[in-house]
């Protein structure tokens, strides 16, 4: 999984960071960034989940992960570009709010410029494993690595940490894949004993799940 | 003749800082037996603190820059940035965080945990050391007259106590400067206009309710609760839903009316008409 910001500068210069910014707190479902915007601005990610979103000309919304706290949002658009992908918030979101122009003194003030560099590479390398996962790995283990990081980085205030607040419908439309599809790897899954039976996806044990994805 | 003057109060001062006030109070808190009340005067700030985390907003709770005890409750002052979040999200996840342990309390509570909040902003005295003194001024008296009034009160009188935990009154310049203003992100409408008047303070305020329930659905938040205006006690008889049951509340003419599997209770209180 992507190494958090957070991790990378250690959480006092994370501190220091979060007092730069403003506070901005989300609630569930609600837009943190919209594709196509312009930037000018990112957001560090300090509770709760988002999912990032990409639409494609013909309306269909492909889910290309999910960032949990810890992570930076929104720092690739820089001053001049655009969002490349929607933020949406899953829980009760807080981050904090930067323009480019803070972020950048923050970074030459406290020369984090090559944690920064790692950080970004660290995303690119991300970006470019999932196309891989997109074009040669089984639907299975795609839905495993969803699952999995999912219910890893779910803050420790949600009610269930272990469940995904994903319908079947948003999985399938989300990794482009049938939704019969998703059904039966689900079933799959939960045969395994990966996840708990019953209408709601629940991951009853992270170790199966991971088993499946890192083969 | 003139009269001597503390050489601390004459001529022009700064004002003291702004500060964004946070203050609950938990009702019928004198109806638990003393020797619980202990407990609860520590649960109320453990609360508090448990429904900043669970808004994801822990780091708030750490940078308050005072905090008192009231006795049945607990107030705190914030920087004044921090103001809107106060009202969103905080207000819903404490009302979510009081239904939890609600759902779990232990038999020997009277009742249900529900707290009346106020929230208020202003030039307070504050050392930044928590000392004697600190959280003074007259913003903070109104926080306390407005949290004492009588609009927010009946909102939890007249409100199912198993379902409405949490009612809260704002002043008109925190209705100003965070709601209108936008930033608390929360439409205005969600904001009840009141007057309140408490001892000498008279002023407007605007309630809001995360979960409103009972009278305050079927007659609205301004109406004092069935039994109020004609000086019988605030909270009318009216029955605890049947426990372990299912229950509906109807509310017929002769006070409120418990229908499901429990037991059924009609109660003989009148509510004056309409």
């Amino acid at each position: 999984m992507l190494q958090t910001f957070r991790e990378l500068i250690g959480s006092s210069a994370w501190q220091l960071l979060l007092a730069e910014g403003m506070l901005r707190s989300y609630s569930p479902g609600q837009a943190i960034l919209r594709q196509g915007d312009p930037g000018g601005f990112l957001l560090a990610l300090d509770h709760g989940r988002a999912k990032l979103l990409a639409s494609a000309t013909d309306g269909a919304q492909l889910l290309l992960t999910v960032r949990g706290a810890g992570q930076l949002l929104g720092e690739l658009a820089g001053d001049e570009g655009l969002r490349t992908a929607t933020v949406e918030a899953m829980d009760r979101c807080t981050a904090y709010y930067l323009s480019t122009a803070q972020f950048d003194r923050f970074i030459a003030k406290h020369r984090l410029g090559q944690e920064f560099h790692r950080y970004v590479t660290g995303k690119f390398d991300q970006a470019v494993s999932r196309q891989v996962d997109l074009a040669h790995r089984s639907a299975l283990r795609r839905i495993a690595r969803l699952l999995h990081d999912t219910a890893v980085l779910a803050p420790s205030t949600a009610a269930d940490p272990m469940r995904v607040p994903f319908t079947q419908e948003e999985l399938a439309g989300s990794l482009g894949l049938a939704r019969s599809t998703v059904a039966d790897q689900l079933t799959t899954l939960r045969a395994a004993g990966a996840l708990t039976r019953g209408p709601h996806l629940v991951v009853a044990d992270l170790d199966r799940l991971a088993a499946v994805f890192r083969v | 003749m003139s009269t001597p003057q503390d050489p601390r109060y004459t001529g022009v001062s700064e004002l003291p800082p702004y500060r964004a006030l946070l203050v609950v109070d938990m009702k019928d808190y004198s109806g638990n037996a003393g020797r619980d009340q202990t407990e609860l005067t520590q649960l109320i700030p453990e609360v508090m603190e448990a429904a900043f985390e669970r808004a994801g907003l822990a780091r708030i709770w750490a940078r308050k820059t005072f905090h008192n005890g009231t006795g049945d409750g607990y107030a705190i002052g914030l920087p004044p940035e921090l103001l809107p979040h106060l009202l969103k999200p905080y207000l819903s996840a404490l009302q979510e965080e009081l239904e939890d342990r609600n759902s779990r309390r232990p038999h020997y509570w009277n009742g249900p945990m529900r707290f009346r909040v106020s929230v208020n902003l202003g030039p307070i005295a504050d050392s930044g050391a928590n000392q004697l003194g600190d959280g003074s001024g007259a913003e903070r008296v109104v926080l306390h007259r407005l949290l004492d009034s009588d609009p927010v009160r009946h909102l939890l009188a007249g409100s199912d106590p198993e379902v409405t935990q949490v009612a809260a009154i704002i002043s008109r310049r925190v209705y100003e400067d965070a709601v209108l203003a936008r930033f608390a992100d929360d439409p205005a409408s969600l904001y009840v206009e009141a007057g309140a008047e408490v001892k000498t303070y008279q002023g407007l305020a605007y309630l809001r309710v995360p979960k409103p329930s009972g009278d305050l659905l079927s007659r609205g938040f301004l109406k004092p609760p069935r039994g109020a205006e004609s000086g019988a006690p605030a909270t009318p008889a009216a029955p605890a839903p049947p426990s372990g049951g299912f229950g509906v509340q109807i509310n017929g003419s002769s006070g409120p009316i418990y229908t499901g599997s429990g037991t059924q209770n009609n109660t003989l209180y009148r509510g004056p008409e309409r």
